[in-house]
């Protein structure tokens, strides 16, 4: 079976949408004593000394016993990595100081029992693992079945993070080696910036038109029904319809009615650094969308045209995310 | 005190087995105060720890007052810190006080690593097939305590740990008798051991005083067993020459000095060939059946005829010989002859009366011999393992008053009589009989078959052999110690003694255990360096050089090593496996209704068929072919659990007589039902 097939499988059994499964590669499994396991070899030698000296049999088998027992270890520590499948769905983007919650499936339906192994993010320099971002994660499998997990990785900025290189590593059973594999994602994970400031929301903006200036109306008109689409309000789903059993329906409203506000760069104030901004805009976007506002965004290089809904706010936010990102492409 | 137990980390309940167990074996040997030590500084750690942060649990003036108690308790009880025994004395102490400060991983398993340590230890003393199966139940505690130490989140219970623990080990063994059989051994020792290494063996020793034999009497332990090549010789002919005592200072007996060869064998009649497998003695001579006609690989005659070795035996060692009992041993050393005549000066008066009382009557060589042996025979001597204490004299107070010895009172009574009266004699100790093993048919001679004879020099026959013991208990001699002392069989128990089926059926059972026995330590623990280039002789590698052992022991390791790897790696798919047997199980079920599958029938088809056999049965067998083809077909791993309860499950009733007559005529045709 090759490992296509598996992740195609995934969303089906577990019900997770299809867009975005990024699979890690089957990576090589790296092994080598812990400082355990050479203590252990410098025991084995003394007793062979032992055996030797007092030309004992008994002595001679319980060296060897535990020698033939560190190379099954051996084994069985890298049997615990070995046919692992670990694929990560696409990572919801979260606030910057928020933590990031890594998802990782670990697809182990053609292994037995792993025990204690361990998760954590791996960057490729010394210095940056010590301050690691993250908390390493350690967990059990169960045989023939998929389990999920997350990997919760700390964040501070704004902008886009790569986790990179994820290692995942095991010494069960006997602690005498360690087996490690790499696991190298190019996701590229979205950091919004932290919502914050003290401006209210400008909604008497220079861009509003008197008839944009109103207060929102609850008594949009109707225009009829669409099929839903990931990204549209769960407040306006037709949920008499789903319960009749019928697909998920969206209610269409004319926008005639309902405020609109372009958040604007410049709105926030003269004295507000970059971040300050990005900040402030990202509050203002939060706002807007809870109290019903249609919101459009403009901040230098880049401009989103006014409108509302769950997809839009992530636009939104995910522009200002990669504000000064200008080579980066998602 | 059970919220206390409760509270104790599994981890540490785990070590602690470990180490425990691996003590256990000690505390019959070593003085109870240790052992008691040792467990107490267990408990404190297992019922008084208790996490403080920012505080240790041991202040390092407490752990230096432990150190310093441990070390002088040894210093006080053995007067010293080296050797076997205070050495493992000390390390078991110290492993308790390593057990008490186990903190952090590091001393967890420095702690388990002292205590596999201490396992082998006790192989210095006891390498039994019992204390081997020990080791691998004390190695399995301790792989499950490795296993307790990773597994991290606790996620399994004790009886899993075990589990994983018990396959590691099976898995080691192939690998273990790789490495057994083929790591290149070295002639050990590659240094001087500790003087008490070999220390307790009991044996026949190279002075002889009375009660030296007759405390061997009571042991049952093997001194050596033989495999003869062709017939066993008959018990009168089976003495067995240990050291020969020709000198004495009125109490105690020794051999002569080392002295240059002036003896000439001469031999006739067929010899007999034999190996023997003597136990460890400590000492530096070999035994073997009067008289061999050459001393065995790796030992020399000594003058007096006694196979000396270079270094004292001390591992079980094997030996090629041949022997002929009808032997004359010629002496020409004159200044030899002269010495055994020499009697120590102010002692055995009465019995150096008697002796030259009868030369005086005239007598020649024979009858002298005769007239001492007449004495123990006629008079009223008699044959006992339990002599009175001899506190005077001991020759004199033995002949004329006590009257009541074991073979080494008459055969030093004898000595002196025979060198009063003018005749060369010495004593010869070593061992008589044997008993023959009915289930692998070795010679198993035990110390009670210690034995002390004498040689009398005559001129036509020269160095001659004479049995005092056998003139007052003749039984001995003849048929061994059993049929001479009923009552001297202490290894059998009181209730057996009178009950002849259950004496026979023990009899046997220990004949049994002991041939089991014999084959561990001609197997297993005989296989040395001059074993195993007999066996790989006997393998063709023929002769071989360290290198090319080396290079085949990798190369089978790596060819078991692939198949444990090839075995686990093929495990994932055991559920296809499993499956099938699972679904073998339910065929069996319906064949029993007469339903059979034939061999060319697909599950679906075979469905198909038995539903309309029996329509009440339906769902199950859907829901079980179903199941069956979606976890072997289908990969459905997860399934497999619910088949094997629906298999289970399956529990069909036969309904109709027709049913039962076509399965009772297929299954008297045949028991097997092809699937």
């Amino acid at each position: 079976m090759s490992q296509l097939t598996v992740l195609e499988k995934l969303p089906t059994i577990h019900g997770l949408v299809s867009a975005g499964i990024d699979a890690y590669q089957r990576q090589r499994i790296y092994i080598l004593p812990t400082r355990y396991g050479l203590f252990f070899a410098g025991l084995l030698l003394v007793m062979l000394t032992g055996a030797i000296n007092y030309t004992n049999s008994m002595a001679y088998i319980l060296t060897f016993l535990l020698g033939s027992l560190m190379l099954v270890g051996m084994l069985h520590t890298w049997q615990n990595l070995r046919g692992l499948l670990i694929s990560t769905p696409v990572v919801r983007p979260v606030f910057a100081g928020a933590a990031l919650h890594l998802p990782l499936l670990l697809d182990n339906r053609a292994g037995l029992q792993r025990i204690a192994l361990t998760l954590e993010l791996w960057s490729r320099r010394k210095e940056q693992r010590r301050g690691s971002a993250g908390e390493p994660l350690t967990i059990n499998l169960k045989p023939g079945a998929i389990t999920q997990a997350q990997l919760l990785v700390k964040t501070s900025k704004r902008g886009y993070l790569r986790p990179g290189r994820l290692r995942i590593r095991s010494r069960f059973p006997l602690g005498l080696f360690l087996a490690w594999s790499y696991l190298e994602s190019d996701q590229v994970c979205i950091i919004y910036p932290q919502p914050a400031g003290s401006r209210e929301l400008p909604v008497y903006s220079e861009y509003a038109t008197d008839e944009q200036q109103g207060k929102k109306s609850g008594t949009d008109d109707f225009t009829g029904f669409k099929p839903y689409r990931h990204g549209d309000s769960i407040r306006s789903i037709d949920w008499k319809a789903f319960a009749r059993q019928q697909p998920l329906q969206v209610k269409r409203f004319s926008g005639s009615g309902s405020s609109k506000l372009m958040l604007s760069w410049n709105l926030c104030g003269p004295g507000a650094d970059v971040e300050q901004r990005l900040s402030q805009l990202c509050l203002w976007a939060l706002h807007a969308e809870r109290d019903g506002y249609h919101y459009g965004l403009e901040i230098p290089g880049g401009r989103i045209e006014s409108g509302r809904g769950e997809a839009h706010l992530q636009q939104c936010l995910t522009l200002l995310a990669g504000y000064g990102y200008a080579d980066e492409s998602l | 005190m059970r919220a206390r137990f409760a509270a104790i980390s599994p981890r540490y309940l785990w070590l602690f087995t470990g180490i425990g167990l691996a003590v256990l074996p000690h505390s019959a040997r070593i003085p109870v105060w240790i052992t008691l030590g040792f467990f107490l500084l267990c408990l404190w750690k297992l019922l008084f720890e208790r996490p403080r942060p920012g505080l240790r649990f041991l202040g390092r003036l407490v752990k230096l007052a432990i150190a310093v108690l441990i070390v002088s308790g040894t210093l006080i009880t053995y007067g010293t810190l080296v050797g076997r025994d205070a050495g493992i004395a000390l390390l078991i102490l110290l492993l308790g006080m390593k057990f008490l400060e186990t903190g952090n991983q590091r001393d967890y398993y420095i702690t388990s690593y002292i205590g596999m340590f201490l396992l082998l230890t006790n192989f210095l003393y006891s390498q039994s097939i019992p204390a081997a199966l020990y080791m691998f139940i004390v190695v399995l505690v301790f792989v499950g305590t490795l296993i307790a130490e990773n597994d991290v989140t606790d996620c399994l219970p004790v009886r899993r740990r075990l589990t994983i623990a018990g396959a590691m080990l099976l898995q080691a063994l192939p690998l273990m008798l790789v490495l057994f059989v083929l790591f290149p051994r070295l002639p050990g020792p590659l240094w001087g051991l500790p003087r008490d290494a070999h220390a307790g063996r009991s044996g026949i020793d190279d002075e002889m005083e009375p009660g030296s034999i007759s405390r061997l009497i009571l042991s049952n332990e093997i001194a050596f067993r033989v495999e003869f090549a062709g017939m066993i010789p008959e018990p009168r002919n089976r003495y067995w020459r240990g050291p020969v005592l020709g000198q004495t200072d009125g109490v105690k007996w020794f051999p002569d000095k080392p002295r240059p060869f002036t003896a000439d064998v001469a031999v006739t009649g067929e010899p007999v060939a034999y190996t023997v497998t003597l136990e460890p003695t400590d000492q530096s001579w070999l035994y073997g059946l009067e008289l061999p006609a050459q001393p065995p690989e790796g030992g020399l005659f000594a003058a007096d005829l006694l196979i000396k070795t270079a270094a004292p035996v001390r591992s079980r060692r094997r030996y090629s010989l041949s022997s002929y009992t009808d032997f004359k041993i010629i002496e020409r050393g004159v200044e030899v002859l002269a010495a055994a005549r020499q009697l120590p000066v102010g002692y055995h008066g009465r019995a150096v009366a008697l002796g030259q009382s009868w030369r005086e009557q005239g007598l020649n060589e024979r009858q002298l011999i005769n007239t001492a042996l007449r004495l123990f025979n006629e008079q009223e001597f008699y044959y006992t393992t339990t002599p009175p204490p001899l506190l005077q004299d001991t020759v004199d107070q033995f002949l004329f008053e006590t009257r009541r010895g074991f073979c080494e009172h008459y055969a030093t009574a004898f000595t002196v009589l025979m060198r009063a009266a003018g005749i060369p004699a010495r004593i010869i100790t070593g061992y008589q009989g044997g008993t023959v093993n009915p289930f692998d048919g070795y010679l198993v001679v035990r110390q009670r078959d210690a034995h002390a004879w004498v040689e009398v020099w005559l001129e036509d026959s020269g160095w001659t052999r004479v049995d005092p013991t056998a003139a007052v208990a003749p039984a001995r001699i003849l048929g061994g110690m059993e049929n001479a002392l009923p009552e001297g069989l202490v290894e059998i128990p009181l209730g057996l003694r009178n009950n002849e089926t259950a004496l026979t059926i023990w009899l046997r059972l220990r004949d049994s255990v002991d041939a089991v026995n014999n084959r561990w330590n001609q197997w297993i623990l005989s296989y040395d360096d001059r074993q195993q280039r007999l066996l790989l002789g006997h393998l063709g590698l023929g002769d071989f050089d360290l290198r090319a052992l080396g290079v085949t022991l990798v190369l089978v390791l790596l060819l078991v090593f692939t198949g444990i790897y090839l075995w686990l790696f093929k495990r994932p798919i055991v559920h296809k496996n499993a499956a099938r047997s699972l679904y073998d199980q339910f065929c069996a079920k319906l064949a029993r209704l007469g339903i059979y599958r034939a061999a060319n029938e697909g599950p679906m088809d075979f469905a198909a068929r038995a539903q309309n056999r029996r329509r009440d049965l339906t769902v199950a067998i859907n829901t079980i072919t179903r199941l069956y083809i979606d976890v072997r077909y289908g990969d459905r791993v997860e399934q497999l659990e619910s088949l094997k309860r629906q298999v289970r499950n399956f529990k069909p009733a036969r309904v109709n007589a027709a049913d039962e007559a076509l399965f009772r005529a297929k299954h008297s045709g045949r028991n097997m039902v092809s699937r």
